[in-house]
């Protein structure tokens, strides 16, 4: 079969990632390669609906921007409009800030490891069709994902869209005494989770599928950084490992664009380069905050920091998903639930209030224009708007590999990878159309 | 007995709903036992097919979406609203709010290429047998309606607001506190979760059948809630119903 050029394929629906969007390649008359990620999700227009409501009702607004991530989006509109408002939150709150986005993060991954990407490690179409063996242990991590949502649910009053969750601070907390009380499970879930790291590390050694899916390359990466822990809430925003922004001034390193083959915006940085954020970003920047029980892991899937191998981002999410249990743990240790709201009062000047959190995915911005209590100007930088760009030059890194220049040589395999690739990102398309829901 | 064929669809929302499906899945797994799950994209089988039971999540954004819930209607036997999206359109209704210029405004002039609607609820766009409210869904109410049908069992609904449970469980009157609470409106049935945290009731459950508008009209009257606040909170529990 000789050269073929001038070919296009497309996945119209990726099954198991969370939303609606679909791959379009398409191979020029002069072999170039052409990679669209599209997002179909319907457009929900949350910045502009948002514009004349109370502050008070945003964060709980905002957590409907997605039924996985909400309580990043809660928080991060949450510190936004504290900023905005100047609020001098005490310590307690601002912990369980971190708190929650801890909590979040677990939950969340767990969904995309269990039920999103452990499929393709195993090589089963849905976890239900898992071999009894690894069902038995997946059974296992669906019940830590239930025991951290029961803590969400104690913490906010609900395990998807919290009720208490205010600029100022909350309506209501719980006592200590009500968290404390899952700390034995919480410990046991460590160590179920180093052991079944095992299992993962062997099927991966098995069935090749973290050499096959190789992407050979540099990348640039993004993440949160501070001096003193594993962040996602405090530090300023580091590329390459190198702390580089405060919240206020990232939307100067970075650009927005929209397209018009896809409902999710696009964002790139200053000088025109994709950049990847999320798991893998995070630990590249900051594996040297990682508790010892997540080395011990790092160690036993053998990844090694930097990775630019986007299939090496579940790696890092389960990784995570240790340390989180294990800094939970402490977090819960130190939790006051007094004072749960400060004072504060709103002036009648307008304010500009920006909140950069760490989402599940990646870095996660809210940014708010204020006049007295009342939203007038909303823009959210979601994880995924910022991944795509680098997701479609991964996509077109590895045809180019897979087909070694002759893309004739396309298989339907090469597509089912491409879902994979994808699905290893975990792309958020509800949040990526916030405006709707990417 | 048969396993009822269960298929989960996924229409324009913040997939909320799923999460909540996958605690109902992992608390009650006797569902498991009586319902073979044909179609769930989040659990890996896509695709619309034929089932008994359709639980179908949020709302008609997209012309997409509305063809899809034909398609859902057709191949299933009963529909259920599964969510206050796709039963009431909650949140999504603030969209119908908007105007071009704002969807232009948020993509910079470049509109994509998906043509959108005028949104609406799974409940006005084709005939929906039964709902779940919430936002969302609890799974022991999920799990109480799947059973009833199973069982052939009448559904039913709370007729009391969530105004009637707060004043059960002695929870002070956030309107009374100048909060904007839609209890005294809401269909009960939640146990008031909100309220119980400090936190108004937003109406997610849509409206009651013995709703207290007296109550209702006269608290907002006394405590002078700024009438663009009650319109946009108004608007998520009925703006579904204007044309």
């Amino acid at each position: 079969m000789g050269v073929v050029f001038n070919m296009r394929f497309s996945i119209e629906e990726i099954p198991r990632i969370e939303g609606h969007g679909g791959v379009e390649v398409h191979i020029t008359d002069d072999g170039d390669v052409k990679v669209l990620f599209k997002v179909t999700e319907g457009i929900r227009l949350f910045e502009s609906f948002i514009k004349g409501s109370d502050v008070s009702e945003i964060p709980l607004l905002t957590s409907r921007i997605c039924g996985l991530c909400g309580v990043a989006h809660t928080i991060a509109s949450a510190k936004a409009l504290s900023n905005a408002l100047e609020i001098d939150l005490p310590d307690n709150i601002i912990m369980i800030r971190r708190l929650l986005l801890e909590l979040n993060t677990i939950d969340s991954h767990l969904i995309h490891i269990i039920f999103l990407s452990l499929p393709d490690i195993v090589g089963s179409r849905s976890f239900l069709e898992f071999p009894p063996i690894i069902k038995q242990h997946v059974l296992e991590l669906i019940r830590i994902r239930d025991l951290v949502r029961r803590i969400i649910k104690v913490l906010i009053g609900n395990s998807v869209h919290g009720r208490n969750i205010v600029p100022w601070g909350f309506t209501w907390l719980p006592s200590r005494k009500e968290l404390e009380h899952y700390n034995e499970q919480l410990e046991k879930s460590i160590d179920y989770m180093v052991n079944f790291a095992h299992i993962i590390s062997e099927v991966m050694e098995e069935n090749g599928i973290r050499s096959k899916l190789y992407i050979d390359r540099k990348a640039n990466y993004m993440s949160l950084y501070n001096e003193k822990h594993y962040p996602l809430y405090h530090g300023l925003i580091a590329l390459n490992n190198e702390p580089l922004f405060n919240e206020e001034d990232l939307t100067k390193g970075i650009k927005e664009i929209s397209v018009s083959y896809s409902t999710a915006k696009k964002t790139l940085l200053f000088n025109n380069e994709p950049y990847f954020v999320g798991a893998l970003a995070r630990l590249n920047n900051n594996s040297g905050f990682l508790v010892k029980e997540a080395l011990e892991v790092m160690n036993i899937l053998n990844l090694k920091s930097p990775s630019y191998n986007p299939f090496d981002n579940i790696l890092a999410q389960y990784i995570e998903t240790i340390h989180f249990l294990v800094s939970t743990l402490e977090l819960i240790n130190e939790y006051e639930s007094r004072p749960y709201s400060v004072e504060y009062k709103i002036g009648n000047n307008v304010k500009h209030g920006a909140g950069v959190v760490e989402a599940p995915r990646g870095i996660l911005i809210h940014e708010y224009i204020i006049e007295k209590d009342r939203i007038k100007y909303a823009n959210i930088i979601t994880p995924t708007a910022q991944f795509i760009s680098d997701l479609e030059e991964s996509i077109k890194i590895y045809i180019k590999k897979v087909t070694n220049g002759n893309l004739g040589l396309m298989e339907h395999r090469t597509l089912q990878d491409i879902e994979i690739i994808v699905r290893s990102y975990d792309p958020c398309l509800s949040c990526s159309v916030h405006y709707i829901n990417i | 007995m048969r396993k009822l064929k269960l298929a989960h669809y996924i229409l324009t929302g913040c997939e909320g709903c799923s999460s909540s499906l996958i605690d109902l899945l992992v608390n009650y797994p006797d569902i498991l036992e009586h319902f073979e799950i044909v179609s769930s994209r989040i659990i890996g089988y896509t695709g619309i097919v034929e089932a008994d039971i359709a639980l179908v999540e949020g709302s008609i954004i997209t012309q997409h979406d509305l063809e899809r819930a034909r398609e859902i209607r057709e191949n299933s036997r009963i529909v259920i609203a599964y969510g206050s999206c796709s039963y009431i359109l909650f949140i999504n209704s603030l969209k119908r709010l908007v105007n071009d210029m704002d969807l232009k405004h948020v993509y910079k002039n470049i509109i994509p290429a998906e043509p959108h609607i005028e949104p609406k609820s799974l409940t006005r766009a084709i005939k929906v047998d039964y709902f779940i409210p919430g936002c969302p869904p609890d799974p022991k109410e999920t799990y109480k309606i799947l059973t009833s049908i199973l069982l052939g069992k009448r559904i039913r609904y709370p007729d009391k607001p969530v105004c009637y449970e707060c004043r059960q469980k002695n929870i002070p009157c956030l309107l009374k506190e100048g909060k904007l609470c839609l209890g005294p409106i809401t269909m009960g049935g939640c146990g008031a979760k909100c309220p119980l945290y400090s936190s108004p009731c937003w109406g997610c459950r849509g409206p009651a059948t013995e709703a207290d508008t007296c109550i209702f009209e006269k608290a907002i009257k006394e405590v002078k809630i700024d009438p663009m606040l009650l319109y946009k909170k108004l608007q998520m529990l009925f703006g579904d119903l204007r044309d």
